[in-house]
Parts: structure tokens; sequence; C-alpha cells
């Protein structure tokens, strides 16, 4: 099931590929029916994953792929990986119609490569082979640079290129760590003959490695994840992608790719390197402290508003390592429900950014005031939407903010309430937003005669808003699905550090 | 000499046969070549695949003409690249050179006189052989640059070749002659069984050094690179891919013989001078690249890193020889199997690559600059794909076979870093990393110009030349086999054969 979920995305994007390109209908159709169809079919997998059964990863799939290298196809999900599956596939449908308007040039390219960019994240989230992941975590940035260099706005080149040597630049040093493991796992087989060498998670998590080794191998691994989330300092390349990258990229961006920054924290820096994460924590707190506040800070003066959104994004984010890196079962929690919700909210606020651009062809503030009176359905969504992201309670950012607080708190309050700080920063610059953009008088002509949101636009901004609401009336089904794994990942870092 | 040893040599007579009947049928009056002449070069070279593929299974590890030649996996595995590189070469050819007015016969037999030389090379394990088919290779290769005479370039680009050529193939025979002198024998296999166990007297070491200088020359590693930009950017372009790609796969396999199996003992000099050899080779082949315009030169300048990532295998192969257990240490393939993975899959996409280029070019061998790629998605969508899947691959992206190879490589070298604990190993493989990083921006620029940028106006209306079937065939027998390669078939263990069947055969010499 699994696989037919990772690679319905491919098949779709190579029959795609095979429609003529002046079939603009048919293209337009079959990329939302392939994302809709791959959405319905991962929806099965949340009543198939039972929290707390015997095994914490379910649905596995294995086959034997390179075999001379130990290398091997193995797809399996926990909580954690069950939900960010259900984030990309809900997404993606709403990215599809997003981009209908947006995308006026060479789209069957374009849905090919959103296509093919869904597939590779599915797998990054899957793979129980750290080859696997490797495979799809540098596969993912090939679809997003060209997005970004073809689709994009008016230095697309320069951000394309800043994007693509960033993220690389963080996964080559991984590579080699990733070598590096699986040789000391096959140096170790062939001294003890019940290990096999290969690649699997689970073999490599029971590796037993120096504190230097796990230092290097944190700093390798730690470099490539910062680079995704992105942390403070390793942020820049950030605001120029999203501002850049068309609309339906911004969202995938800020709505799935970050979350594999958090995503590979969780998954293989904290398991695999507890000894060195353990040492690393401080400095890593420090830097996510000061990335909330800085972020918040240079979201307050930008006047673009989705260079405004896009720093809200590393605001955001920082929050979310703080919560991981509290390191016990609130904070993780609280980090991963954080992760979930920011894809929503950010991806949220893009497509409204884009709507607007697409009237008046402008993102600065000053071009707009007093629009509520004339788009009051858009008003509406922007703000429940902006809310939400602010941590609005009863709405989904308050959950996550709050249990990672809860977390922090308990780790370092003086960090707790530097980071607090940061989301009031936040309530600050994003309610500025909405008063500038929507309240006051109309000061120009041009805004008079903006016609409101359109039958499309409400219809994909509902399942949005409907999730919003839902996770944060009622977060008990996230958190009762990931909480075996946050359990086991808090319980094996607190053994391995010796309380 | 008996029928065996005929047999053996079956891959090259195949080639030689078609050469020798193509110079027969030649005609004096004629100033093209007829259209039996690529047909046959063509037949030559399947022939030569034919008889690798009957030899393969059973007859590995042979001594042919008493240990000139051996026939194991590992020569017939380069033999195998160098005849496909081969037969792209040809295919790619032929409109290239009719449209140039050049479809003179001479250029078929001179790529299979060449094809031949290299593939001797990888079988050799004798001084003489070894330099016997570097000179039938490289002699063809330095008219082949200069097909194109009339053009300065080109012409100065064969004598260039031929000057320098010549000094390296001097420097290799120095070399040799100085390890004759050291132990008074040509084998290698003979110098082998002498050294094992004892120290190698600095005459040989010295020798040894001669002989990586003639052979660097050839791959053109720093500081022996000098030359190759100005050959590459002159040489006809099909040409210059057949020769990035097929000196390089004669050349590192002649240097894995001979350091494999004469260079057994310790030799902390010779070590780091190949440490430093690939450092420097990567890093300027890099940097330079970053600088240029001209998009051939550009993959002349990347040509050199790629000698470089290559070095750097043969760095640890080295280190993992004299860290264990002397001699018998060399246990583990993995820098053979790399170099050899690696091997494939960069001949894959560089004779592609240049075959398009080749084809896209206007003036003969003028070469393209980065802006004349602009736009042409919007012309000729396939030909960019097929473009920008060789660039992912040249940089090693996964998903293509580059990443594989690259893999390889850089496994070979924490491998070695791990079981001798030899720290300078693992950052050689860092310093391998970093490099890769530089070579992508240079790479990109190639997709970045095909798919961003907007056809120039001047030229929209602008007819593209015909693309005949047999270079269709190439791109796309190319483009599908580097994602083939890179989405992994188990190609490995075809790869660790021959590799083992080369330590196995060392073995045997030593007993």
């Amino acid at each position: 099931m699994l696989s037919l979920v990772l690679f319905l995305p491919l098949f779709g994007a190579l029959m795609l590929l095979l429609v003529d390109k002046s079939n603009e209908k048919l293209i337009k159709y079959g990329a939302f029916a392939v994302t809709v169809a791959t959405f319905l079919m991962s929806i099965p997998l949340y009543g198939a994953y039972e929290a707390g059964g015997a095994s914490l990863f379910q649905l596995e799939e294995s086959a034997d792929w390179i075999p001379s290298l130990g290398i091997r196809y193995a797809v399996a999900i926990d909580g954690i990986s069950l939900l960010l599956v259900l984030l990309v596939n809900f997404l993606m449908p709403i990215v599809v119609v997003g981009s209908v308007k947006s995308i006026t040039r060479r789209y069957r390219d374009f849905y090919v490569l959103l296509l093919l960019l869904q597939s590779f994240m599915l797998g990054a989230f899957m793979a129980r082979d750290l080859f696997l992941f490797y495979m799809f975590w540098e596969l993912m940035v090939v679809p997003m640079y060209f997005i970004i260099g073809v689709w994009g706005g008016k230095p697309r080149i320069y951000a394309a290129m800043k994007f693509f040597i960033y993220t690389l630049a963080g996964s080559l040093p991984m590579l080699v760590a990733v070598i590096y493991l699986f040789m000391k796992l096959r140096h170790q087989a062939e001294l003890d003959p019940e290990l096999t060498a290969s690649y699997s998670l689970e073999a490599l998590s029971g590796l037993s490695l120096t504190l230097k080794e796990q230092w290097l191998c944190f700093l390798a691994f730690g470099l490539s994840f910062a680079i995704k989330v992105p942390m403070f300092p390793f942020h820049t390349w950030l605001p120029d992608a999203h501002t850049e990258a068309p609309t339906p990229g911004s969202v995938v961006l800020a709505g799935v790719l970050l979350k594999m920054g958090g995503y590979g924290f969780l998954r293989f820096a904290i398991p695999m390197f507890p000894n060195a994460v353990e040492q690393a924590v401080p400095v890593i707190y420090l830097l996510a402290v000061f990335g909330i506040v800085y972020a918040a800070l240079v979201a307050l003066v930008q006047t673009d508003v989705k260079r405004l959104v896009a720093y809200s994004s590393v605001s955001h984010m920082g929050l979310v390592v703080l919560g991981i890196f509290a390191l016990n079962i609130d904070g993780i929690r609280g980090g991963v429900y954080q992760m979930l919700a920011h894809g929503l909210t950010t991806g949220g606020l893009f497509l409204l950014v884009d709507m607007l651009y697409e009237r008046r062809h402008t993102r600065e503030f000053s071009e707009y005031g007093g629009i509520a009176k004339r788009m009051p359905i858009f008003a509406t969504f922007f703000i429940v939407i902006t809310l939400g992201s602010i941590g609005m309670p009863g709405l989904n950012g308050f959950v996550g903010e709050f249990l990672i607080f809860l977390g922090t708190f308990r780790v370092s309050p003086v960090a707790a309430i530097f980071a607090v700080s940061g989301v009031i920063l936040g309530a600050w610059y994003m309610l500025a937003t909405v008063r500038k953009i929507f309240f006051g008088e109309i000061t120009r002509d041009e805004n008079r005669n903006l016609r409101d949101i359109d039958g499309r636009e409400i219809a994909l901004l509902c399942p949005l808003v409907l999730m919003i609401v839902l996770m944060g009336v009622v977060p008990g089904p996230f958190i009762e699905k990931m909480e075996p794994s946050v359990r086991a990942i808090v319980e094996s870092y607190q053994s391995a550090i010796g309380n | 000499m008996d029928w065996t040893d005929i047999r053996g040599i079956a891959p090259l007579l195949w080639p030689l046969a078609a050469a020798l009947g193509i110079l027969a049928m030649a005609d004096k009056r004629r100033t093209g070549s007829k259209p039996m002449t690529p047909m046959l070069a063509i037949v030559g070279l399947l022939g030569s695949l034919f008889a690798i593929w009957r030899l393969w299974p059973e007859e590995e590890g042979t001594s042919l003409f008493r240990g000139a030649i051996v026939l194991d996996g590992f020569g017939l595995f380069l033999g195998i690249i160098v005849a496909v590189c081969s037969l792209a070469t040809i295919l790619l050819s032929i409109d290239y050179l009719k449209r140039r007015e050049k479809n003179l016969g001479e250029f078929y037999v001179l790529v299979l006189f060449a094809a031949i030389g290299m593939m001797l090379m990888g079988m050799s394990r004798n001084f003489v052989t070894i330099l016997f088919g570097l000179e039938v290779m490289s002699i063809s290769l330095y008219v082949l640059a200069g097909l194109f005479r009339e053009r300065s370039p080109s012409a100065e680009a064969s004598m260039k070749y031929f000057l320098t050529g010549s000094f390296a193939t001097g420097l290799l025979v120095f070399g040799m002659g100085m390890a004759y002198g050291a132990t008074g024998s040509l084998d290698l296999g003979g110098i082998g069984i002498q050294q094992a166990g004892g120290n190698p007297s600095p005459l040989l070491v010295l020798g040894l050094g001669f002989m990586l200088a003639g052979l660097a020359f050839k791959v053109a590693a720093v500081p022996f690179h000098m030359w190759l930009p100005d050959v590459y950017e002159g040489a006809p372009t099909t040409v210059t891919g057949f020769m990035a790609a097929g000196v390089k796969i004669a050349a590192f396999g002649a240097i894995i013989r001979v350091f494999a199996e004469v260079y057994q003992n310790d030799s902390e000099s010779l070590r780091s001078t190949l440490w430093w050899m690939s450092v420097g080779t990567m890093t300027i082949g890099n940097v330079a690249a970053l600088a240029q315009r001209s998009v051939k030169r550009m993959l002349a300048y990347s040509s050199i890193a790629h000698a470089g990532y290559l070095l750097l295998a043969i760095v640890v192969m080295q280190g993992r020889l004299d860290t264990a257990t002397g001699y018998l240490g060399f246990d583990s393939s993995q820098s053979v199997e790399g170099i050899l993975y690696y091997l494939l899959a960069y001949g894959i996409a560089t004779v592609g690559a240049f075959g398009i280029l080749a084809y896209l070019e206007r003036d003969a061998g003028g070469g393209l600059d980065f802006d004349d790629l602009a736009g042409l998605k919007g012309k000729q969508p396939l030909l960019a794909m097929a473009l920008t899947v060789f660039m992912l691959s040249l940089a090693g992206i996964p998903g293509t076979a580059g990443f594989i190879g690259k893999y390889g490589v850089f496994a070979a070298a924490v491998e070695a870093a791990q079981t001798t604990g030899d720290e300078s190993f693992m950052l050689l493989a860092v310093l391998g990393i970093l490099n890769s990083l530089v070579g992508l921006y240079y790479y990109l620029r190639v997709p970045i110009q095909l798919y961003a940028k907007d056809l120039p106006e001047a030229r929209e209306a602008e007819v593209m030349p015909a693309r005949p079937p047999a270079f269709r065939f190439v791109v796309a027998t190319s483009l599908i086999a580097t994602l083939w390669l890179g989405f992994g078939p188990d190609v490995m263990n075809f790869g660790v054969e021959p590799a083992m069947q080369l330590v196995k055969s060392a073995l045997e010499s030593l007993n």
C-alpha cells in the first residue's frame, strides 16, 4: 500500500508526459486527478496504522535493490511519518488547484515536476533505508530547482542556484557520513557474524559510535537538516527562494520541504547520535531562540507580503527546532504538531498572497489598504488563517506552540521566555499586515474595483481552513498517532545519555 | 603462440580486421568515404563486443603471449566501455563529418586503431604491451585531433597534443627503463613476485614515479594538465568526447595494473605525491571550469576534475595495499569497483554530451558558448532533456549513473580511512565532496540556459539541422543507460567480479 501511494504521483508524471502539451485541460485535470487519488489512497493509512501496535514501524514493504552494497528498497511508516505523509498528500491537490491561474506557460512540464516532487517527498518520509532516504532527499531538490528557475520571478536564476547550492552544500557532507556509518557497520559485521552490512536504519541505529564519531556525523547530518529547516544562520536562501518561486512552489517549499529538516533531526540525528546531541543542545537552543526573535524582527520591517511570510516561516520553524530539542515528550509532540500546523497555515498564506498578486500584480503593502470592503470573503479567510498562524487558541497553531512552550519551559525557562517574545512579535507583524491590507480607507483607485475571490479560490481555501479549525479543536486524533513514536525517541535518547 | 592466444585477443582482432578492410577499400580519387566505411567500422566494434561476450564467462585469468596480455574480467570490462564509447563516437560522427565535408575513411580507421590501443592497455600485463597500446592510441588521436587541419585551432590542438604526448611517452619509457634496471623484468607479475615482502629499491620507486608522470600526462592530472583545454577545444567535438572518455579508461586501466601489481610496498613519498596530485587535479579542474564561457572548454576542465576523483580512488587503493598485510592486504575491491563504475558512467555521459554539442555547434569544432544554449528547450525539447541528464550525471546527482560512480569512489576513500585509521584518506573524501559541490555550479549552468532562459528572437526562425537516426539512437541509448545505471541495477556485481579477478590473478602470479 505504501509503495502504491509513493509511486502513484511518479506514474502520473510519466503519464502526463505522454499527453500532448497543448492539451491544457487534460493536463490540469489529469494532475488534479492524480493528486486527489493519491490523497484518497493515503487516507486508509491513517486507519491502518495502529498507534501502540506491536512495532513502531508498520506497513513495511521491502525488496532487494542493490544487494552487493546492502542497499534495500524499504519503506514503512510510524506515527510521525504517517502525519507528514498525510500533510503532503493533503496539500498537493490544493497546490494543483492553486496553480491553475498562476502557471501560465509550460504547464505540462510544471505538473510533471510537481508530481515528481510529491513522490520524492513521500519517499523521504517513508524510507527505512538510509541510502534510499538519501536518494530521495537529494532528488527532491532537482524538481524544486527547476520550478523556481523556470517559473519564478525576475531574479529566479539567482534564487534557484542559491537554493540548489545551499541545500547540496548541506547534503554532500551528509553523504560522507552516510557512507561512513555503512562502512563502520560493515567493519563490525566482519567481526560479528550476527550483523549484516546494510543501510537499514534499525541496524545503523544499533551502531556504537565513539563520541568523536558521533560529533562528526552529527555535524554532517545536522548541517543538512539545519539548512533545510532553515535554522539561523543558514536561513538566507529561504527568503530569496520563497520570493522568487511561483506560488505553488512556495506552498510546497513552506508546507513540506522545510519539514524535512525537522523530520531529519527526529528520525536520524537524535536517535543515532544522542551523546553528541546532548552536548550540542545548548548551541542549538541559542541559535533557535536567536533565529525566532531575529526572523520576527526582520519580518516586522518587510514591505513585501511574500517576504514577510517567508521570514515568519523562519521564525516558526525555529519554534519547531526548539520543541524537538527540548527532548521531552511535550516538546517533541509540539514540534511535530507545529510542523503540521505551519504547513497548513503558511501554505494557506502563500496562496492568499498569490490571489492578491494575481489581481494587482504587486505585493507591496503600500499598494493596498481598506480592501476588506471590496473583498469581504477574502478578508475573512485571510484573517482566519493569520490567526491560525499566530497561535490563536482554538486554531491549530495554538496547540503546537503551547506544547512546545510546555516542553521548553521544563528544560530552559529563559529560552521559553525569549521564544514567547518571538511569538508576540509574530502576532504583531501579522496583525499589522492584516490591518494595513484590509482596513482603513481605500487609498488607491485601482483597489476600488477589486473583485472578490471566486468559487475555485473558495473551494481551495475551504479544506485548509477546515483542517486549521479541526486541528485546533480536536488535536487528540493527531497526537494519539504520534505518541508512541515520540515516546520511543525520548526513551532511547534518555537511555543513551544514561538517565 | 597458439590458438588460445589468438582467441584471447579476438576483441582486438575484430576492429583490426575492420580497419584493414577500410584501408583496402580506400580509393585515392574520392574525397569522401564510401557508405560502407562506417558500416564496416561498426561491424568491427560489434564483433569486438561479441568476442568479449564469448570470452567472458570461462576464460578468466588466463595469461596470453607468455604473460604479456592477461585475460581477466578487469580488462574485458574496460574493453566493453571502450568498445561502447567508440561505437557511439562513430555513430555520432557520420553526420557531423558529412556536414563539414570531412567524411573521410581515415577517420574511422583511426578511431578503430585508437580503440585497439585503449583495449590493449587495459589488458596488458607487461611494460612493452602497455607502451605499445599507449602509442597506438596516442598516435591515432594526434591525427584525429587535427582532422579539421584547415582551422588553426584544430591544427594547433594536434601539434600541441603531439608534442606534449611524445614528451609524456618519453617519461613513461624512461620510467619503464628504470624499473627494468632495478628488477631485470618487464613483466608486471614478474616484478611483483620479486618485490613481495622486500623493500623496493629506490630505482624502482623512481621509475614508478616517472611512469606515473607519463600516465598522468595522458589523463591530464595536475601539474601535467596544461595541454588539455586547448586540445579538447580544438579537436573535432565528437573526437573530444572520444578522447575524454577513452583515454581516461585506458590510462586508468594501466595505472591500476601497474600500481596494484608492482607497487606493493609502502612508499610514503609516492603516496603523498598521489594524494596531492588528486587534490590538485580536482581543485584546479573545477575552479578553472567555473570561469569558462565555452561549454566545450568547461567540459574540458571538468574532465580534469574527473581525473582527480578517479585518482582519489587510486590513492586509497594503494593505501589498502600497503597498510594491511603488505601486498596481500589488497582484499577488498571497493576502489577498483568504484573506478570501473565511475568510468562507465563518465564515458556514457561524456560521449553523449559531446555528441549533442557537436550537433548543436554551427562551425566546425568552433565550440559553443553558454549563451548559445539559451532557450533551446523550446526548439529541441528531447535534446535539452538529454543534455540536462548528462550534466546531472557528471555532477553526480542521485538518480543518474554518475551518482553511483561517485559514491563508489568516495566509499573507497571512507572505507580505507576506516580500515587503516589514516585520517588523510577521510580528508581526501571530504575534499572530493566539496569539489563536487563546486562542480555542481558549472554543470547547472547548462540546464539553466536550456530551460530558464528564453530563446533569443534572432534564433527563433533558425532551422536546426536534421537529426539523423544514428544520432538519435546514440543520444537515446546513453540517456536510458544513464538513468538505468543510476537507479541501480546490480551492475556492481558485474564490477566486483572483474576486480576480484585482478586480485586473484595477482595472487596466483605470486605462487
